[in-house]
């Protein structure tokens, strides 16, 4: 089998010379000034989802952005009229619009773009790395040469571009759980939903596109009282990503739920935790994932400029926490998750960057004009952390891929260190107080950890609910004990620390996609209620 | 909108259903144009624009409904339809995906013998005149922070948006929806001091009067005020919180789904008529849903199925005395579809300030994430700010810990506020949209645990 990198469009590739015009229009005459680019969104989504219910839907979005950045301003227009006119048209009232608002300013700064030469490519993922040669022949592209990214996928797998087997094959899940679940489940249910996501993106310096190509497997069972257990699996690939789904995991989610439905509370208190990769995303994205977003910095709502002004460590030797969009390949797995890209909404390329290195904090995640703006400590390096949620809604600094280093333990050693504890394997949501540094992390149930062993005995909150782990961030980042290595079995370490599918709404809106993920780790203790 | 391209669809449509390819569809074609202003605050009392967008769109939701092989089946789906692609090629592929999704036949919902009565949902300026609306709460913004003492503006930001949305079907059903929307957001923390707490709010309203920016400011202002020194609250396996009508509302919010029959068809917990909910000495729980009241996000003169929306009472005395019977789901459990819809009203009760002195409790200002299982009915959520106040007075601020909690038993010895308020979410990616009018403050003494110190 070969994989292949799924292609643009020549539909979409012919949006191209509208895309340059319009930076023209945008930029014509006032270049010193003024810095442009266009982008075009294309989102191509099947979504299968089959309960009681069996509903089939295709989501299909298209819109333009025009930026101007004029001074520490960006101006932007969006729309899904794409009539070249009416287009011409919004570009010379927003460049008058920018231009009225810099006769106003005093030496406002000039932004020029970097070249491709002044791209750092050996630091770039050798999927980046590779397709950029290939458009150049070799060589790096010129600022004329259209630079596709693709993600790779499996082209002989037939469910990926069906949506009539994936339809199938959401039905089968689903009554393959229901089977095996009988009448101890009130309900069973699969959504499967394949989504090619397209950019187009042009500025003076570039012509680049990137296609993201996913798949998501959602499947849950419902016990009598309503209790919900569920498996996500999914990834930046085509169906491949559902192969591992078998009748052991199947299995897995119906006995859980059983479980579930029958567990006892755990009392409100503090207890040694063990969270999973899934869990432990979630700590890495709200730990120190919010406080280094460049605008939360920029704006003084971050504590993390302040401490790192003053370098003060935040957590211990163990706490070290990546952002990374570049993740094509976690431990085993071929492929990355949902917060993987190629270059950001800006159109920067994706590289990693260590925002926490064993406690100490580095400079933010920025977009571009938090890189230019600067928190306290002055301005820092652009990241690839300008996203949006669609072309409808305003750009900020977010987070794509965030995960904790991996360690030296298996799972089995983390049990033994654990003594008496529990596993939190599967996250309910988190939330994080960047300016007072407080966190939160959901997780649906918790599992016992007792004289070192798993008990596989189950416990819900003190209320009957989902549990919530909380603590203030530098405690508990003082208090890792130790973590897994990337499979946590014993397999020596391959490619990036697993990142589970996940999605982020900063301060209750503008959801984004964004994975998040690292190794098993041992905590010493935390607020469980 | 473009009106051309709604009427070759539906003409398109009528044929599909005249050749049989199609038992029946439903479109609804939106436009929308918003306003999205970003601020930073340098001097940390006026707004200063960082990113400035104007957004125009225009959406077309459309499902198609297929012959099934089955009888009393139907096959189903839905589809965006798109300017830009040929409609015979993406109708064609909307039937073709319907026959993989069968489903239980059911009729859509026919005009109504009488028109409902329109229903004010939008404020003219922000559909006619946003940028002039945007400099006006600007300015009002700019004036209220100014009277805002002690105050430290770090960032905000404002949108306004406007929809209109054309809906129809092949029954025959034509109806118009206008909706405008505003969002002002604010972080705010002590002036001349390093902090380590922030105040940061939003208000959301239909209309510009309503979003009320003074008070906004100074209900933001007197949270910044409250700041200080905070302790993580004391664990307690049966405490009593006091909550806001915001957590309220979403804490019913999630209630409401187990008073739709569609839950009952879908095999999730439901409550039926003759149910209880909550009990005991406290204030009794009387909840129902208006669809009239103007400016508010989930008024309409139509449901959301194209049934004429209809008020209804809920829950009387903590039983239920009615279920939201949608069109669809009323008509596959053979119920008869009763229109319900709306806001959540709720009956305030007794509990007033005065009748506070002498409780100890921890009245949680700020949730930092309020979770709400709609299914088991069960929350949890980290105290991002909080009072504990004991029962001769003293009061101390609290943060961090968690509070979890079991709706069934929280409405059980409740007190709901003799005082009102209103909430109007407008729907987000996150969630849907939330109308609220009713107690703006519940005092729950059962059913709620705090994991701290």
């Amino acid at each position: 089998m070969s994989k292949k990198n799924y292609p643009l469009s020549d539909e979409l590739a012919s949006f191209f010379p509208l895309l340059t015009k319009l930076v023209q229009t945008l930029e014509s005459g006032a270049e010193n000034k003024l810095y442009a680019f266009a982008t075009l969104e294309d989102l191509d989504q099947f979504q299968s989802h089959v309960s009681q219910t069996e509903a089939s839907s295709m989501t299909t979005d298209r819109g333009i952005v025009l930026r101007i950045l004029a001074g520490h301003r960006n101006f932007e227009y969006a729309t899904n009229n794409f009539d070249e006119a009416a287009l011409l048209k919004e570009a010379k009232n927003l460049k008058a619009e920018a231009l009225t608002f810099l006769d106003a300013q005093d030496n406002p700064p000039v932004f020029a773009p970097s070249e491709w030469s002044d791209d750092p490519l050996a630091d770039f993922a050798d999927p980046i790395r590779e397709q950029i040669l290939a458009a150049g022949n070799g060589e790096l592209p010129s600022a004329d040469t259209p630079v596709h990214f693709g993600t790779a996928y499996e082209p002989s797998v037939s469910e990926s571009l069906s949506k009539a087997e994936s339809a199938q094959r959401s039905r089968e899940l689903k009554e393959a759980i229901v089977k095996t679940g009988g009448d101890q489940l009130a309900s069973a249910g699969c959504m499967l939903r394949r989504k090619a996501k397209s950019r187009l993106f042009v500025d003076r310096t570039r012509q680049i596109s990137q296609t993201l190509f996913s798949s998501l497997y959602y499947l849950y069972a419902i016990t009598p009282s309503g209790k919900t257990v569920r498996d996500i699996i999914g990834g930046m690939a085509g169906a491949e990503a559902g192969d591992s789904i078998d009748d052991a995991l199947i299995t897995s989610l119906v006995e859980t739920a059983i479980k579930v439905e029958n567990a006892e509370r755990i009392q409100p208190g503090r207890y040694r935790i063990i969270t999973g990769p899934d869990v432990t995303g979630v700590i890495a994205h709200e730990a120190f994932g919010h406080t280094q977003e460049g605008d939360t910095c920029r704006l003084g709502r971050s504590c993390a400029p302040g401490l790192r002004k003053k370098g003060i460590l935040v957590g211990n030797k163990q706490a070290s926490i990546i952002n990374n969009a570049g993740v094509f390949e976690m431990g085993k797995t071929q492929w990355g998750v949902n917060g993987t890209h190629f270059f950001d909404d800006e159109g920067f390329i994706a590289r990693p960057q260590v925002i926490l290195d064993k406690g100490t904090l580095s400079s933010p995640m920025n977009d571009l004009m938090a890189s230019l703006t600067g928190d306290i400590n002055g301005p820092s390096a652009r990241q690839s952390n300008g996203k949006r949620e669609s072309w409808k809604r305003p750009l900020m600094p977010r987070q794509t891929n965030t995960y904790f280093t991996a360690g030296d333990k298996t799972l089995d050693e983390l049990a033994e260190l654990c003594g008496n504890g529990y596993i939190a394997e599967h996250a309910h949501g988190g939330m994080e107080d960047p300016k007072g540094m407080g966190l939160t992390a959901g997780t649906e149930y918790l599992e016992e950890v007792k004289d070192g062993k798993r008990t596989g005995k189950l416990f819900l909150g003190p209320q009957g609910g989902h549990i919530e782990l909380s603590d203030p961030v530098p405690r508990l980042l003082e208090s890792i004990i130790a973590k897994s290595t990337i499979e946590a079995d014993g397999t020596p370490d391959q490619g990036e620390p697993h990142n589970k599918w996940g999605g982020c709404g900063k301060y209750h809106k503008e959801g984004v996609e964004a994975g998040c993920g690292g190794p098993w780790i041992l905590w010493e203790g935390m607020t469980c209620g | 909108m473009e009106q051309k391209f709604i009427n070759d669809v539906t003409n398109q449509l009528n044929v599909l259903i005249e050749q049989k390819m199609l038992t029946g569809w439903s479109l609804k074609a939106t436009e929308s144009r918003s306003l999205q202003r970003l601020y930073s605050s340098p001097d940390g009392a006026t707004l200063s624009c960082h990113q400035s967008r104007k957004v125009d769109g225009d959406a077309y939701k459309l499902s198609v409904y297929t012959p099934s092989e089955t009888d009393g089946m139907v096959g189903t789906a839905m589809i965006d339809l798109v300017t830009y692609q040929p409609i015979e090629q993406q109708l064609a592929n909307a039937a073709e995906m319907a026959k993989g999704s069968q489903n239980k036949a059911w009729k859509l919902a026919a005009p109504p013998a009488t028109k409902p009565a329109p229903v004010e949902t939008c404020d003219p300026l922000i559909r006619d005149n946003p940028e002039t609306s945007a400099v006006n709460i600007e300015k009002e913004f700019t004036a209220a922070f100014a009277s805002a003492d002690g105050c430290h503006l770090n960032s905000a930001e404002l949108f306004l948006n406007y929809y209109v949305s054309h809906n129809m079907n092949s029954e025959g059903l034509a109806y118009e929806t206008e909706l405008s929307e505003l969002y002002l957001e604010a972080a705010m923390e002590k002036a001349g001091q390093e902090n380590d707490k922030e105040v940061h709010e939003h208000a959301t309203s239909v209309t510009a009067a309503d979003l009320n920016v003074k008070g906004f400011i100074n209900d933001c202002a007197l949270q910044v005020a409250t700041l200080g020194d905070s302790e993580e609250p004391e664990t307690a396996d049966n405490a009593t919180i006091l909550i806001d009508k915001n957590a309220l509302s979403q804490m019913l919010d999630a209630v409401l789904e187990q008073l739709n029959c569609t839950n009952e068809y879908l095999k999730l917990p439901f409550l039926n008529s003759g149910d209880t909910f909550g009990d005991g000495k406290g204030d009794a729980l009387e909840l129902s849903l208006d669809p009239t009241i103007p400016g508010m996000v989930l008024s309409s003169a139509y449901a959301i199925d194209g049934l004429p929306a209809k008020p209804g009472l809920l829950i009387e005395n903590n039983e239920v005395k009615d279920r939201i019977i949608g069109n669809r789901f009323g008509q596959h459990l053979e119920l008869n579809p009763n229109g319900i819809s709306g806001n959540l009203v709720v009956k305030p009760g007794t509990l007033t300030k005065d009748s506070l002195a002498g409780k100890e409790y921890t009245e949680v200002i700020k949730f930092s994430s309020l979770l709400i299982d709609a299914r088991k009915l069960t929350w949890s959520s980290e105290i991002k700010l909080g009072k504990h106040i004991a029962a001769d007075g003293t009061v101390t601020l609290v943060k961090g810990g968690v509070v979890s909690g079991n709706l069934k038993e929280n409405f059980t010895d409740c007190l709901l506020s003799a005082t009102t308020g209103n909430v109007n979410v407008p729907q987000s990616s996150y969630a849907p949209p939330l109308g609220y009018k009713g107690p703006d403050a519940m005092l729950i003494t059962r059913g709620v645990s705090i994991a701290g110190k």
